[in-house]
């Protein structure tokens, strides 16, 4: 995402009328502007303002069938945000992956084949035995 | 009231969600978003690196498709080709082969902006509280941000390639073989 776009989407959500505008088109999603008005408490000119933000911000996708505009909820914006800042973190889980990879190819089990051999060669004594040799 | 409660699942089950809509716009010619999704000769990796396979009418509604493992051995996805408008609409039933469940359409429109393509994926017709929903909004977010990937840098980023290979290593369970799912 460029510049310009990260401060359009921070913008855009940075009011909560246009944040709950999101919350009600995720839960129901194709609703019309008129619909939006009445949980806004706002003017129709005033919901359709905060919308043209939204869909500026490309947060909002609209269908038009017939007279009505269906609004839908965008999540990629926010996604693609999510991912500039969490992606580099992800080469952290790359080392556990491959561990998890190695384990599941057979390299763990030989590991462990290796260990065992080794502790039955040099097995420690346990309290038990170390007693009955003092006794003996 | 037991016959309310048993009754309230299966309504819920059989409704139709509304459409769930994705758009992204990819700094790239259209054809190549295109050539992207419609590719048969190499995996594609926008969606989750599986390789479109197609019946005997090619790319043409009606045709058969099936998203298939790279090796062909297991089939992800099948589906049925509703609408082709070259560069500008793809749009196919989907189901996933692992789940018993009705199929979805998924729908991919293109159009030139000035920025490159605007790309936007469509799910419509699924069930709601359907397991087919709840795979179609987690994988949806993963095929746009990866198409987009690959068009403007030559490959998907860090965490989608760790999520392939993953996936290349986790069994498939039977009932994906592809020889259950023919496109003949």
């Amino acid at each position: 995402m460029i510049p310009d776009d990260l401060d359009t989407l921070f913008a855009a959500l940075a009011h909560p009328q246009r944040r709950l505008i999101l919350d009600l088109l995720r839960k129901a999603p194709g609703m019309t502007t008129a619909d939006l008005t009445p949980h806004l408490g706002l003017s129709g000119v005033g919901t359709l303002k905060h919308v043209q933000v939204l869909e500026r911000a490309n947060l909002i996708v609209s269908r038009t069938q017939g007279r009505q505009r269906h609004l839908f909820f965008n999540i990629m914006p926010i996604q693609l945000v999510y991912d500039r800042w969490t992606d580099e973190y992800a080469q952290f889980w790359a080392s556990r992956v491959a561990d998890l990879k190695d384990l599941l190819e057979g390299k763990a089990e030989a590991r462990s084949a290796s260990q065992s051999a080794r502790r039955t060669s040099s097995r420690p004594t346990t309290s038990r035995q170390t007693r009955r040799q003092k006794h003996a | 009231m037991p016959s309310t409660t048993q009754a309230a699942p299966a309504a819920a089950l059989s409704a139709i969600a509304q459409d769930s809509v994705y758009r992204v716009v990819i700094k790239a010619p259209v054809r190549a978003v295109w050539s992207e999704i419609t590719r048969t000769d190499v995996p594609i990796a926008c969606f989750f690196n599986s390789r479109m396979h197609l019946g005997p009418g090619g790319l043409t509604p009606g045709t058969k498709l099936a998203m298939r493992t790279p090796d062909a051995k297991h089939t992800g996805v099948v589906g049925e080709i509703l609408e082709i408008i070259p560069l500008k609409r793809f749009s196919h039933t989907f189901k996933f082969a692992s789940m018993d469940e009705p199929p979805c359409v998924v729908t991919y429109d293109l159009r030139e902006v000035p920025e490159g393509t605007e790309f936007i994926l469509t799910i419509s017709k699924a069930i709601v509280g359907s397991k087919t929903l709840k795979q179609m909004a987690q994988g949806s977010t993963l095929i746009c941000k990866t198409l987009k990937s690959v068009l403007e840098t030559g490959k998907p980023t860090l965490g989608v390639r760790l999520l392939y290979r993953l996936f290349a290593i986790i069994p498939a369970p039977k009932s994906t073989r592809s020889e259950h799912w023919p496109v003949d």
